[in-house]
């Protein structure tokens, strides 16, 4: 993973905490799991696979943006380090004032000082918390100064870079350590390039002009300076003697600016090189103090970056909620599709509410009924009046006694009422309503047919309701629906 | 090997689609009393990761059974014949709008799927319903009998006689109560008609069980999640250091218990998507107990813990104190640190759940001041929030799929703390107390997990004390 890579996760888990319910989580993350064959991948690779997935589906690259700020800052620190270097040394050998350049002065400012930061950075790297906090406090002053620098001038993701710098404190005990190697990273880029310019151009400007070193002092004699270089060159005497300055060396370097004689000592002792001896002791001493040291600390930072990002993400609980979405498995029971609607049938459904007064009825009772004849014939006379001529079974599986119950609605008198008894219980299927379709066929367009309901338990109003409706749809002016059960008519 | 295929067959109205929507969990089938509804078949497959482990297909009623086997009657030749006069009825009849529904259902039986035949318990059997059993009979598929009880009225021992003569299996099934539980018997039920889809079904209802705890999981990390953002509200409002507080005090109380509420909504919303109840309306009427506004004095005193519960909660912590001061002293104060502790402690529980938070005034470093609300002291408070939520989550998730409109609560949502055992009460009430001390974003998310496991392992064991859920 990159820092972008870390960022974007971090980003997108926490917008996702706010902005998405826990179901639409579950199943964006089902699709993206089915899409990845999450299954066959270990969690870093989970991980950012569905970075990529969720990257590709929202199209917001803040990740990349601080990948391509991260790679510009090592640039700038990289290109910015060689300029400085080169333009310090420039100025401080060029300048001709007719007197030699002060060693000290020069060892003091390009290496003495180095040394000083690469302690303290050593130290702050060394010490536990508090006091830590206290040396990098500068260095979390900066994140803030990039934050708000990168917020005014990108302005297209100023909430994203606000929130991913808010994520930065709230995740700091997790990302803490990746954000100091990745500022250690970068200063020691700056401070290995800034090495680079100060001895490329040390180097170049003594092979195209002929710096001359000296050195003085009121405190220190030439003993104690030749024993100070000594002690400085250990590291490399053994190695480069040249680059060591003998006391004869420092003893001839030394002038005073209160000497009379001191410029034409200066002209002569140029001449036999003399000032020239400080020049491979102060190169050696800027390789050693500073180049190699930085060189060290740049690719020890970078190895400790690249190790902690291959080791990411980590798994903290909104990752391990992540990696539990996309390892779960993706169980669906719902259906395919939709369903069609029925339309809605209760045309001429006024009608068949209507009182029914009969003379004579002739019943026809549908198989379910199962109630005998004379209780039957006592209810339909109870519900309709008149007579009840005869009692008819139909819908059973024998068509014949269909047959017979239509004949006898065809013969039936002019005032006889046919009653077609059927259970309330059941809706008006197919099979009901073909043979009303006959029965009314066979008895004549005028006569009234009521359809009684018919049920053991009082007959519920829904029931009734949904016989009307449905009867209704036929248009049948002649028909009515009743409850043969006159205690539980509607 | 094929993949075990059920058609949910029956009379037009008699709950086939409800045995449907229950078993596949899904709230978009279309399910009424008084009209047929299903007037196309639908095919309902369980997947698990793209893979199909069963299917149901719903589909519309038998219009006319009775015309039907007269058809097959007359054009029967001998028994062993009698599938190929189904195949030729459906074959001759395609097409036909008299009998497309019968056609419809059939044309998935013939293909291979057992027959699930629904009938209504609650009603008498008639003729009509023979008609239909004996067509499925002709069809010679694995057949098993589901009786549904749409009403209150019991006719199951009509049906039995006639049942157990036409189907390998008859189970009672009421897709309108069924609890999970009940759910997945039916399924281990399926096995038992056809042994070379038992492999199949066994993967079923491991990946069923398995989704039951994906829900819970989910559902008690929502309950989490509100009670620590409940817990850690905060609201402010900057004011000039010239200004009169007063008037700001009352707007900004609103704010903070309305913002309550709202997290309170939002997470009963959250839980009705998971267990995929959206259409499911818990009101207010029905609900009464556990709707009622939260900060009404009714429902503090309905909801949450009891007062013995709170005071020995508060004389715990209390006695715990006093007696590090004994511990401190070597024991000279004969343990009066831990009673005199017990006692203040006890007192200081019950004084803090009749509390409720105010909005103050507090300075500012860079001048004017600041009105603040929050956070939420009061120990009673996330107690009456988790038993709701407790008592929403139990309706939503025990309610069947078939069951629609709204369900009246039982009122249980006190007795669903007062259930919790004392280990699982002071791990939860240890988290209330560190979330009441508002850490830092990374510690309240530990919290929140610690809760969300914590939850999980008290419902998985309330899940299981459930009549039913020992025989699954």
């Amino acid at each position: 993973m990159s820092i972008g890579d870390v960022v974007d996760l971090e980003y997108r888990l926490a917008r996702d905490q706010w902005d998405s319910s826990r179901q639409e989580l579950n199943e964006r993350d089902a699709a993206i799991a089915a899409e990845i064959d999450a299954g066959s991948l270990d969690d870093a690779a989970l991980v950012m696979r569905w970075l990529d997935a969720v990257r590709a589906q929202d199209g917001q690259a803040i990740g990349r943006t601080i990948d391509t700020t991260i790679e510009t800052a090592r640039g700038l620190a990289l290109g910015g380090g060689v300029l400085i270097g080169a333009s310090i040394v420039t100025a401080w050998l060029s300048i001709e004032s007719g007197k030699p350049i002060n060693a000290i002065h020069f060892w003091g400012a390009l290496v003495g000082l180095q040394i000083v930061f690469l302690l303290l950075t050593l130290t702050a790297l060394m010490l536990p918390g508090a006091a830590k906090r206290v040396l990098l406090g500068p260095m979390r002053a900066l994140a803030v100064a990039i934050t708000w620098i990168s917020s005014r001038f990108l302005r297209g993701h100023r909430e994203a870079i606000r929130a991913v710098s808010g994520m930065t404190e709230r995740y700091a005990k997790l990302y803490g350590r990746l954000r100091l190697w990745l500022f250690m990273q970068i200063v020691q880029f700056f401070a290995l390039a800034l090495n680079i310019g100060i001895i490329a151009t040390f180097i170049a400007l003594a092979i195209v002009s002929d710096p001359a070193f000296g050195w003085r002092s009121t405190l220190l004699s030439d003993e104690a300076t030749h024993r100070a270089t000594q002690i400085i060159a250990l590291p490399w005497a053994w190695l480069v003697p040249e680059a060591t300055l003998t006391l004869e060396d420092v003893e001839a370097t030394r002038y005073s600016s209160l000497d009379a004689t001191f410029i034409e000592q200066f002209r002569s002792r140029q001449a036999a090189g003399v000032w020239a001896a400080w020049w491979p002791f102060l190169l050696a001493s800027l390789i050693v103090y500073g180049l190699l040291p930085r060189l060290v600390l740049a690719t020890v930072s970078s190895w400790r970056l690249s190790h902690m990002l291959r080791a990411m993400p980590p798994m903290h609980g909104a990752v391990i909620e992540l990696r539990e979405r996309l390892r779960r498995p993706r169980i669906d029971t719902r259906g395919v599709g939709t369903e069609k609607t029925s339309p809605s049938s209760t045309a001429n459904e006024s009608r068949m509410v209507e009182p029914v007064h009969a003379e004579s009825v002739l019943v026809m009772a549908w198989s379910g009924v199962t109630a005998d004849e004379p209780t039957l014939r006592q209810w339909v006379a109870s519900r309709l009046g008149g007579n009840v001529a005869a009692v008819h079974r139909v819908g059973g599986i024998d068509v014949a006694a269909d047959r017979a119950a239509l004949t006898a609605a065809k013969q039936a008198s002019a005032n006889t009422t046919i009653a077609l008894v059927v259970e309330a219980w059941e809706p008006p299927v197919g099979d009901y309503l073909d043979f009303l379709q006959e029965l009314r066929a066979a008895a004549g367009p005028t006569r009234l047919i009521a359809i009684l309901l018919y049920s053991p338990s009082p007959v519920q109003a829904s029931q009734i309701a949904l016989w009307r409706s449905h009867l209704g749809a036929l248009g049948d002016p002649w028909l009515r629906v009743l409850s043969l059960n006159t205690e539980a008519a509607a | 090997m094929s993949v075990p295929r059920f058609v949910v067959v029956g009379h037009v109205n008699r709950g086939k689609s409800s045995v449907v929507s229950t078993l596949a969990a899904d709230e978009s089938v279309r399910i009424a009393s008084d009209a047929p509804t299903t007037l196309e078949c639908r095919t309902f497959p369980m997947r698990v990761n793209d893979r199909v482990l069963y299917e149901l297909i719903d589909t519309p009623g038998f219009e006319r059974p009775r015309q039907m086997l007269q058809w097959l009657r007359e054009h029967e030749t001998t028994t062993g014949q009698r599938r190929h006069v189904v195949e030729q009825f459906v074959r001759e009849h395609a097409g036909d709008p008299m009998f497309d529904k019968e056609c419809k259902l059939l044309k998935p039986v013939l293909e291979g799927a057992a027959v699930l035949f629904v009938v209504d318990g609650s009603v008498p059997f008639t003729e009509q319903h023979e008609y239909e059993m004996q067509i499925i009979q002709w069809t010679g598929q694995p057949r098993m009998a589901l009786i549904n009880m749409i009403h209150e009225e019991n006719y199951i021992d009509q049906w039995r006689p006639v049942l157990d003569q036409y189907f390998n299996l008859v189970h009672e099934f009421d897709a309108h109560e069924a609890s999970f539980h009940d759910r997945i018997r039916l399924i281990r039920a399926l096995r038992e008609i056809h042994k070379p889809w038992e492999a199949a079904l066994n993967e079923a209802i491991d990946a069923l069980m398995t989704e039951r705890q994906q829900h819970l999981h989910d559902a008690v990390a929502e309950i989490a999640s509100m009670l620590v953002r409940m817990l850690t509200l905060v609201k402010t409002k900057r004011l000039s250091a010239e200004a009169d507080v007063e008037p700001h005090k009352e707007p900004l109380a609103r704010a903070y218990f309305d913002e309550l509420r709202r997290m309170e909504a939002r997470c009963r919303d959250a839980i009705s998507t998971i267990y995929r109840r959206e259409q499911f309306q818990v009101k207010q009427s029905e609900l009464s107990a556990a709707q009622d506004d939260l900060f009404s004095q009714d429902v503090w005193l309905r909801f949450g813990l009891s007062r013995g519960k709170l005071a020995a909660g508060g004389a715990a912590t209390g006695a715990a104190t006093g007696g590090m001061i004994d511990a401190a002293v070597g024991g000279a104060s004969f343990l009066l640190g831990a009673v005199v502790g017990g006692i203040v402690g006890a007192g200081v529980g019950l004084l803090s759940a009749m509390s409720l938070p105010r909005a103050q005034v507090v300075g500012m470093r860079m001048g004017g001041k600041e009105l603040r609300i929050g956070p939420m002291r009061n120990v009673q408070f996330p107690w009456i929030v988790l038993g709701r939520a407790l008592e929403h989550h139990r309706i939503v998730s025990g309610a069947p799929h078939a069951k629609r409109g709204s369900v009246e609560a039982t009122g249980e949502a006190r007795s669903a703390v007062e259930q919790i055992s004392d280990e699982h009460r002071k791990a939860i009430n240890h988290a209330f107390a560190r979330l009441r001390k508002l850490p830092d974003a990374v510690t309240r998310e530990e919290i929140q997990f610690e809760l969300t496991d914590r939850l999980k392992t008290v419902l998985a064991e309330q899940e299981a004390m459930e009549p039913g859920a020992e025989h699954v």
